[in-house]
């Protein structure tokens, strides 16, 4: 059976980390994911107003350690991202149905929960049963 | 005629507008320039401390334990807590909490104690489904969502399109079709929780704002009949009285935004040199200064009125158009001006004049677009309920 389209996922393939091709990666607004080497979701970020190189900034923050929560990025492999310039809306929309789908969110993700907006919830019946 | 602050009028504007410097600016300097809400923790603390101001949802009427401040008041106040960078979408980050809609005041004690007073208390949260996919302007023809009996519940099947905050509301008042065959007389409104079984939270949709809003869907969404808000058919008198009303303070947190972009654009122009000149002294942003100023004032004037007349309990759905059509337009024309006098600094996000000039072209159309409210003001004069004689102050 064919998988269900997901309009809300970020549709560029991921691509593996290479220092050499930053450079390559916009200076953007956007949202971005960072995944392990088989594509298991360890992060999902925004490129903001505030962020200095927009996405490329971001993304080569988190393979050269620099963020807080690096212990939870340790097997980070892949990334993938999405120019947008309703950057916050677009990454709780992520999130939301991340954590719909999996009860929880993405491990580097969860330190920062406390200080996040509300995320979205999608499904009435699912969310009572 | 009169219009001289009361001593009350004056505290509350001061109030909030020290509130709006003090408390609410600051934080913006460290949150993202589209940010739309704050961290939990602020959010908590900033309510608490309008709640002990006695400002926490001024329109409360008071048999409910509010304020019950009138309608100019919190026109005022609305104009003050927009001066900010999120302020058009969120004013003060709603720490000043979420007034009502006007119809759930007169539900039944059921409802009420269901969903008024939690809402009152800050416990819930509320989102209005009106428009659809196939239109907003027009409700009485393009609501197509169906709501059909069956025993004691309601079974509910369509979708609505441009719903803020129906992903994180406790409920919603949605209107549906409960009589195919009776026009405007065959919708109803429905209190509808959001947890829900068959409320579908379809998509986001993002816009030019930088809160989003939803799409939904409701599959064979089983709602009790003890949820229909009024009687029967009564939808739409609901629904148009909510949307008049809420013209009034729609159009005063578009001032708030026009005011905040003319005092950036003053103090710019003073200080900005262009061939050997501050830009102040160029005749060509004087006048700009100058029209913005006439927008401004022009609009409050408008708005005041809708809320005087509001107020006095007399008819104001010509006011609340006209108010709406002038102070949406005319705060989009300050914040160009503002901009331009600006030059590229302006365009950046290191200024709050991208984000406003962005949300504010919704306005244009948000909660019924110019042209719906020119086609209300017409009416209204062809029909002599409204007049240009001076009776019209009356």
């Amino acid at each position: 059976m064919a998988e269900p389209y997901r309009a809300w996922e970020i549709r560029r393939e991921w691509a593996v980390f290479r220092p050499v091709a930053v450079a390559a990666i916009p200076g953007s607004y956007g949202v971005y994911e960072i995944a392990g080497a088989a594509g298991d979701l360890l992060y999902a970020g925004y490129a903001g107003g505030r962020t200095l190189f927009g996405l490329r900034g971001c993304i080569a923050a988190h393979f050269e350690g620099a963020l807080p929560f690096a212990a939870a990025m340790q097997t980070a492999a892949l990334y993938r991202y999405e120019v947008n310039s309703s950057y916050l809306g677009r990454w709780l929309e992520i999130l939301g149905r991340y954590r719909e789908e999996h009860g929880a969110l993405p491990p580097g993700n969860i330190p920062e929960e406390a200080d996040m907006p509300t995320l979205p919830r999608f499904t009435g019946g699912l969310r009572r049963a | 005629m009169e219009l001289k602050l009361s001593e009350e009028q004056r505290m509350i504007i001061h109030n909030v507008r020290r509130f709006v410097r003090e408390e609410i600016v600051p934080l913006e300097r460290d949150l993202d320039p589209d940010a739309f809400e704050l961290p939990a923790r602020e959010q908590e603390r900033l309510t608490a401390m309008v709640k002990a101001m006695g400002l926490y949802q001024m329109g409360i009427p008071k048999r409910y334990g509010g304020p019950g401040v009138d309608m100019i008041t919190r026109t005022l106040a609305a104009e003050e807590m927009s001066q900010h960078r999120a302020g058009l979408y969120h004013p003060s980050y709603d720490v000043f909490g979420e007034e009502p809609p006007p119809p759930l005041f007169e539900a039944t004690d059921y409802q009420r104690e269901r969903y008024l007073l939690p809402l009152i208390r800050g416990e819930k949260r509320v989102f209005i489904g009106v428009t659809e996919p196939s239109g907003g302007s027009d409700p009485a023809r393009a609501i197509q969502t169906k709501a059909v009996r069956d025993g004691d519940d309601w079974v509910i099947n369509g979708s609505k399109m441009f719903n803020s905050w129906a992903d994180r509301a406790d409920f919603g008042l949605v209107f549906v079709r409960t009589n195919p065959k009776a026009g405007r007389q065959g919708i109803s409104c429905f209190l509808v929780d959001t947890d829900t079984p068959g409320f579908v939270v379809k998509r986001l949709v993002h816009v030019l704002r930088s809160d989003y809003t939803t799409e939904l869907a409701f599959e064979d969404m089983r709602v009790p009949a003890t949820h229909l808000l009024g009687e029967e058919g009564q939808g739409f008198a609901i629904v148009n009285e909510w949307l008049t009303a809420n013209r009034i303070p729609y159009s005063a947190v578009g001032i708030g935004v026009a005011v905040a972009a003319q005092k950036m654009a003053i103090e710019y122009a003073k200080h900005r040199e262009t061939f050997g000149d501050v830009l102040a002294n160029r005749q060509a942003i004087q006048w700009m200064l100058v029209d913005n100023e006439l927008d401004i004032r022009t609009s409050r004037w408008l708005v005041l009125h809708a809320a005087q007349k509001a107020d006095e309990g007399k008819p104001f759905r010509f006011e609340a158009a006209a108010a709406k059509v002038f102070a949406t337009e005319a705060a989009g024309r300050v914040v160009d001006r503002s901009m331009q006098v600006h030059g590229g600094i302006g365009v950046t996000k290191d200024l709050p004049l991208e984000r406003w000039y962005r949300e504010l072209r919704i306005r244009r159309i948000g909660e019924g677009p110019s042209e719906v409210q020119r086609i209300i003001m017409a009416r209204d004069l062809l029909s002599a309920a409204a007049t240009s004689d001076l009776d019209s102050l009356i």
